[in-house]
């Protein structure tokens, strides 16, 4: 791969000396748009897999295994939340009619994604989700999502890093203003109910990660904390089969994001996959949310 | 007029913070335009005071400073306001409230606070991210900080000796331009988002950046002269 | 031994009791000490001699200011049972100058049931305010008059800080920095409240609540004193008005109720017959009450001994005294309780009948016939009195300064004592309504109308309805108050404008701010006592930083107000989550440490189903249990206020007071990280605070003693 980032892990956060602006990172310099990019499924489903492998030769429980590739899904969920509201808050009217100048500058053709692939040095990665060009595709107004910082798929984008990248960051940090701000007429509400955040859940970010909505979000009749997101086919682990407690545990990675998702923005829980299969869906799997108990009390408190 | 600005995690630890001085202060003492310095060492403090404001107004659906402070902010008279939701904060209009008075919710902006409380002359306002994140910034006046270093802090006798009614205890309140710091903490945010979306980078980690900073402080100079 | 009102505000010497909590509605308790019914003690120089011979004590008044306060609480008495409970050894310092312990020897005597049949039973946990009535005592009305100041000065904010100042000290030294300060600093800062709101010697002409009530003269039957003495006192008491040069005009001794003390010595049984034969010959003859005192016995020889402590309440110069040179006096178990009986009979059989009597009287010459159907219109009336060509009662009457006042014969002054002694016997429905009655008529007088409002206020707070609501608080209390607040400013503000000179200016206000601190340290103190204090706390804390930026106070008062707002910050809980904030600790925030690797590590050993894997971001952001509370606490704000408080602290030299801040504020600083930095303010008070008292937990030793070889010692 090609990297441009340096990053020593150690830190926890880019260093860089204001005078190595050949080895800065890119970091500031993207913009949060979207750009819609494809990945191979099968690279997809591979590193998928390899992920799971790795964790459970490192696990020495099931809980465990559970826990750490829910641990993934976290950092996701984490970083969702805010990209996801930031992008809501961006009304389409205004970026229309300012997208003109915008596109001229190359600065736009890159996102910055939510889950970039590792440097090959350390072993814990972070595998990309794909978006597949789903015929029942709902969404209409949302773009494609995912991108990738570091490795893209366009020629001329490469050849640019490669040969002019020195030439193109001093520019970009000069001229560009990859700042989305002026787009922004108010921020999207921060969400404060539970409703409004599954209806979040349940749409943009579902879109996001599937290119689709969820295929139904379901609050449980028997206990008031109970939430279920319905997902008839399963993406992430389609070729894994379905026939063991083992197979279910694959599905905390999605369960991560969400439960990232929601313990951001406030609203501790618990999420875990079963399966519901039915006739017409073999692999149907619900994520199954549940709120603490304190979540209620302040929603009825703040009410 | 210098600015002190933080970013406060969730388990109220400042993950960045800078001061924003202002340049074009035309004295040539060593504090130019910055806080006095018994000022500069209780910064932190007075932010991390405004935080129990700052988490009831996180919550409520329809976030108005009347509603959190009930009627005592640090160092303000209440003497002529009511405590109902409706009304405004400020006796002398300087900042609107965040009140959407027809009740309608689903309009208004939640994620900028606008001013939360205030110090004794120093406003301090506050902004909202989606993870908790918590933008905050005190706002002091130039006027007085080059002079005595006292007037800042706690010396009342001058303003016994000007009192002439209740609306007084407002008087030393600083004049903020509600969009321009809006648009600011709009624009930090996105380099929040930014910072986030490094894979390295974990949640209330400090940001010990230079281009983030350098970022900012350039963001500081457009909207907060 | 059971923790009391006086354990209480004596708590420097009671230490042993600094861990109990603050008792509920003591504000309440020390508001009707502060407005107690004042006694006023004269005495014949014989007796004084005779006293002086025996017990090494100045005067009579000297002897029985001891015994102030709530009579039924028998402090003095209590005070030999709970030594005998105690043990020899007590843990706090033993070099405690004011109250030291004895070991007693000989049987314990318990002390006699008080009347009322409340045996042991302690004012402190009353719910019933009429239960415990208190009374203070002061020195003779002559003495009172000759030292009333001219601006009708409330109280001398410079005394209060030399006070202030003393008593700060005299706690660094008997103290360390481990001591449990909690209960001890709630106890200071009311200290220092009572001595704001109460002097026993400053006669107020806008309200009444230290003029004396009853007046209690002494007479000494061993030393041969006869009735005819006593007559002679009696004439000269009601002439007083007439005798005393300056005798306030707002003052009248036929308001004052006379009770004759006869002291004998019990040894003789004759004088005890004397004693009796003259009650009833004062009775029948002069109409005058009197009550007989053993003062001397040959028991009390052989008697437990008590060191008796100082009074809670008196006056500020008293205290100072007291503070810088300090005496105990002793006195036999048994004199102590028969003082106290005398006392219970004083105030149940005389004093308080006395009370209602002239209240009804009042009542029903004053109050009744303004209920009438005519009184309402003032038009009216005016019509009514210029057809009467009457005496205009309601003009000022000049003093011999040149001063004017309502004269006491006024309606509006006897009204004002109507309300203000209905307070004293803690009824305060009647109080609330005369007080607003008579605010309607003072309009024009704008000094006694700030008083006015201010007490009509703060009836509503004692309980002149059964509950406080919210609404009442919006509605009738704090118009009230900011009326009140809103008048003394006008009256500073007409007083400045009129005067030239600003020097002279600056002065004649300062007495009205007096009454204005008053005003606010008192209505302040009570909102915190209210039950809801998610309401009720902002109201307190605009007072208190009224108090700050508008009333003169030394830099110690100061500190202490800065203190209080920290304190009603910690006290401004949303009622619905006050049950969560007792569960979880003390901290707001739970800190983990975060390793860089998203998984936590445990040991093999550990069976893997009992462990809990907690995800990353949940350690971070807390699971659940903290978040109902947030927001509906201001914790961190009372943390800040703790450490400007700390910093005047440092300012002004009081070490033990900055340790004890720097402790207040450690659980929550200490959780961000703020704590530690260096460039930072708490961590520089940190290191001044070890600059200044060094090692050995910051104990202070005393002047005299030297400094020993193996104590790091700084003298302070």
């Amino acid at each position: 791969m090609t990297q441009k980032t340096l990053i020593t892990p150690a830190e926890n956060s880019t260093t860089i000396t204001q005078m190595d602006t050949s080895r800065s990172s890119r970091l500031y310099t993207e913009s949060l748009m979207f750009k819609k990019d494809n990945v191979s499924l099968s690279a997809m489903t591979f590193l998928y897999q390899e992920m799971i492998s790795y964790l459970h030769q490192s696990s020495t429980t099931m809980a465990e295994f559970e826990k750490k590739l829910s641990n993934y899904g976290e950092s996701i969920g984490l970083r969702l939340l805010e990209l996801l509201n930031f992008r809501a808050s961006l009304s389409p009217k205004s970026f229309i009619d300012s997208s003109s100048s915008a596109t001229t500058t190359t600065a736009t053709t890159t996102t910055t994604s939510n889950i970039t692939t590792t440097s090959a040095t350390t072993g814990t990665g972070t595998a990309k989700i794909i978006s597949e060009n789903r015929t029942r595709s709902k969404s209409t107004t949302s773009k494609l999502a995912n991108d990738t910082r570091t490795s893209s798929n366009s020629a001329l984008r490469d050849h640019n890093t490669h040969h002019h990248h020195h030439h193109h960051t001093l520019e970009r940090e000069k001229n560009l203003d990859v700042s989305l701000c002026k787009y922004i007429t108010k921020m999207r509400r921060r969400d404060l109910k539970i409703l409004d955040i599954l209806q979040f859940i349940h749409g943009t970010l579902w879109s996001y990660l599937f290119n689709h909505v969820s295929d139904d979000l379901v609050k449980s009749s028997e206990r008031a904390n109970e939430y279920m997101i319905i997902d008839n086919s399963p993406v992430l682990t389609q070729f894994i089969p379905n026939n063991n407690n083992a197979s279910l545990s694959c599905n905390y990675f999605v369960c991560g994001i969400i439960k990232g998702f929601l313990l951001s923005a406030g609203f501790p829980c618990s999420v875990n996959p079963h399966t519901m299969s039915t006739d017409e869906f073999d692999e149907r799997l619900v994520y199954l949310i549940q709120f603490d108990q304190e979540v209620l009390e302040r929603e009825a408190l703040r009410a | 007029m210098p600015q002190y600005f933080a970013i406060i995690g969730t388990q109220d630890n400042p993950i960045y913070e800078a001061e924003f001085t202002n340049p074009t202060s035309k004295n040539a003492s060593s504090n130019e335009g910055g806080f006095p310095n018994d000022l500069k060492e209780l910064n932190p403090f007075i932010l991390h005071a405004a935080l129990d404001v700052i988490e009831d107004l996180q919550w409520q659906p329809n976030p108005t400073v009347n509603n959190a402070n009930g009627g005592g902010g640090i160092g303000i008279g209440y003497f002529n306001s009511n405590t109902s939701s409706n009304s405004s904060l400020n006796s002398t209009g300087f900042l609107k409230s965040r009140t959407s008075l027809g009740g309608n919710n689903s309009a208004s902006d939640n994620c900028y606070l606008g001013k939360v409380d205030h110090f004794y002359g120093l406003s301090i306002t506050a902004y909202l991210t989606y993870n908790g994140m918590k933008f905050v910034m005190i706002h002091g006046d130039a006027s007085k900080s080059n002079t005595n270093e006292k007037d800042i802090t706690f010396n009342y006798n001058e303003e016994i000796n000007s009192k002439t009614s209740n609306g007084n205890r407002n008087k030393a309140m600083v004049p903020l331009d509600d969009n321009a710091i809006r648009s600011f903490y709009q624009e930090v945010h996105e380099l929040y988002i930014k910072a986030l979306m490094n894979p390295f980078y974990n949640l209330n980690d400090p940001i010990n950046d230079s281009s983030f900073d350098m970022r900012v402080r350039r963001l500081a100079k457009k909207y907060i002269t | 031994m059971v923790f009391s009102y006086e354990h209480y505000m004596n708590l420097l010497f009671h230490l042993d009791h600094a861990k109990e909590s603050v008792p509920p509605e003591i504000a309440k308790r020390i508001v009707s000490n502060a407005i107690a019914p004042v006694i006023t003690v004269t005495s014949t120089p014989q007796l004084d001699n005779h006293i002086q011979e025996t017990y090494n004590i100045d005067s009579l008044y000297m002897l029985l200011r001891y015994f102030g306060g709530c009579v039924s609480d028998r402090d003095q008495a209590n005070e030999l049972v709970g030594k005998q409970e105690l043990d020899v050894t007590h843990p706090t310092n033993p070099s405690n100058p004011v109250s030291s312990l004895i070991v007693p020897s000989g049987q314990q005597q318990p002390p006699l049931k008080a009347r009322r049949g409340r045996s042991r039973s302690n004012s402190l946990f009353q719910r019933d305010s009429t239960q415990s009535q208190y009374i203070r005592f002061t020195k003779p009305i002559d003495d009172i008059v000759a030292i009333k100041s001219s601006n009708d000065m409330l109280f001398d904010y410079h005394s209060l800080e030399i006070y202030l100042e003393q008593y700060l000290q005299l706690i660094a030294t008997n103290t360390n920095n481990s001591t449990p300060y909690e209960l001890l600093k709630n106890s200071i800062y009311h200290n220092f409240f009572s001595l704001a709101i109460s002097s026993t010697t400053q006669l107020s002409p806008y309200e009444t609540f230290n003029h004396p009530i009853v007046s209690l003269i002494a007479v000494d039957i061993s030393m041969g004193q006869t009735y005819d003495d006593i007559r002679d006192l009696l004439v000269e008491f009601k002439n007083l008005n007439t005798t005393t040069p300056n005798f306030p005009i707002f003052m009248n001794t036929n308001d004052m109720l006379p009770i004759f003390l006869l002291c004998y010595d019990a040894n003789y049984q004759e004088q005890f017959e004397i004693c009796q034969s003259l009650t009833k010959r004062l009775k029948k003859q002069l109409f005058v009450e009197s009550l007989i005192l053993p003062l001397w016995n040959e028991q009390y020889e052989i008697d437990i001994k008590v060191d008796l402590h100082q009074p809670i309440m008196s006056s500020l110069e008293e205290m100072i005294y007291f503070l810088q040179t300090p005496f105990s006096a002793k006195l036999s178990i048994s004199l102590i309780n028969s003082i106290y009986n005398i006392l219970d009979s004083l105030i149940y059989d005389l004093m308080l009948p006395f009370m209602k009597r002239k209240l009804l009287f009042w009542e029903e010459t004053i109050l009744q016939p303004r209920r009438s159907l005519f009184h309402g219109a003032k038009f009216l009336k005016k019509f009514m009195t210029k057809n009467n060509n009457g005496p205009q009662e309601n003009i000022l009457t000049k003093d011999s300064e040149g001063n004017e006042y309502f004269a006491f014969s006024s309606t509006e002054l006897l009204m004002r004592k109507l309300a203000d002694w209905s307070m004293m016997i803690s009824d305060f429905k009647t109080a609330y309504s005369t007080y607003e009655s008579l605010s309607r008529d003072l309009d024009t007088f704008p000094k006694y109308l700030a008083s006015c409002l201010e007490w009509c206020a703060t009836s509503l707070l004692m309980g002149a309805q059964s509950i406080v609501t919210v609404k009442m608080i919006k509605n009738d209390i704090n118009p009230l108050i900011e009326r009140a607040l809103q008048t003394y400013e006008n009256c500073a503000i007409t007083l400045i404008q009129d005067t030239t000179n600003k020097v002279f200016a600056e002065q004649s206000v300062e007495p009205l701010r007096s009454y204005e601190t008053r005003c606010m340290i008192l209505l302040s103190e009570l909102f915190l006592s209210l039950s809801d204090t998610w309401t009720s706390t902002p109201y307190a804390i605009t007072y208190l930083e009224t108090i700050l930026t508008e009333c003169k106070l030394g830099p110690c008062s100061q500190i202490q107000i800065w203190e209080r707002l920290s304190d009603c910050y910690k006290l401004r809980i949303d009622p619905r989550i006050r049950y969560k904030i007792n569960d979880t600790a003390t901290t707001t925030t739970t800190v983990t440490t975060t390793t860089a690797d998203k998984v936590v590590a445990t040991p093999s050993t550990d069976k893997p189903k009992t462990i809990q894997w907690e995800s990353d971001l949940e350690s971070k952001l807390g699971s659940g249990k903290n978040i109902l509370s947030k927001g509906f606490t201001r914790r961190r704000k009372s943390a800040f206020f703790r450490l400007i408080a700390a910093k005047k602290w440092a300012e002004q030299k009081q070490w033990r007071q900055v340790a004890w801040c720097l402790k207040d504020m450690e659980s929550i600083y200490d959780a961000t990280d703020l704590g530690k930095r260096d460039d930072l303010i708490v961590a520089k008070l940190r290191n001044l605070l070890d600059e200044n008292i060094g090692g050995d937990d910051g104990n202070f030793k005393l002047k005299d003693e030297k400094l020993s070889a193996d104590h790091i010692e700084v003298s302070s």
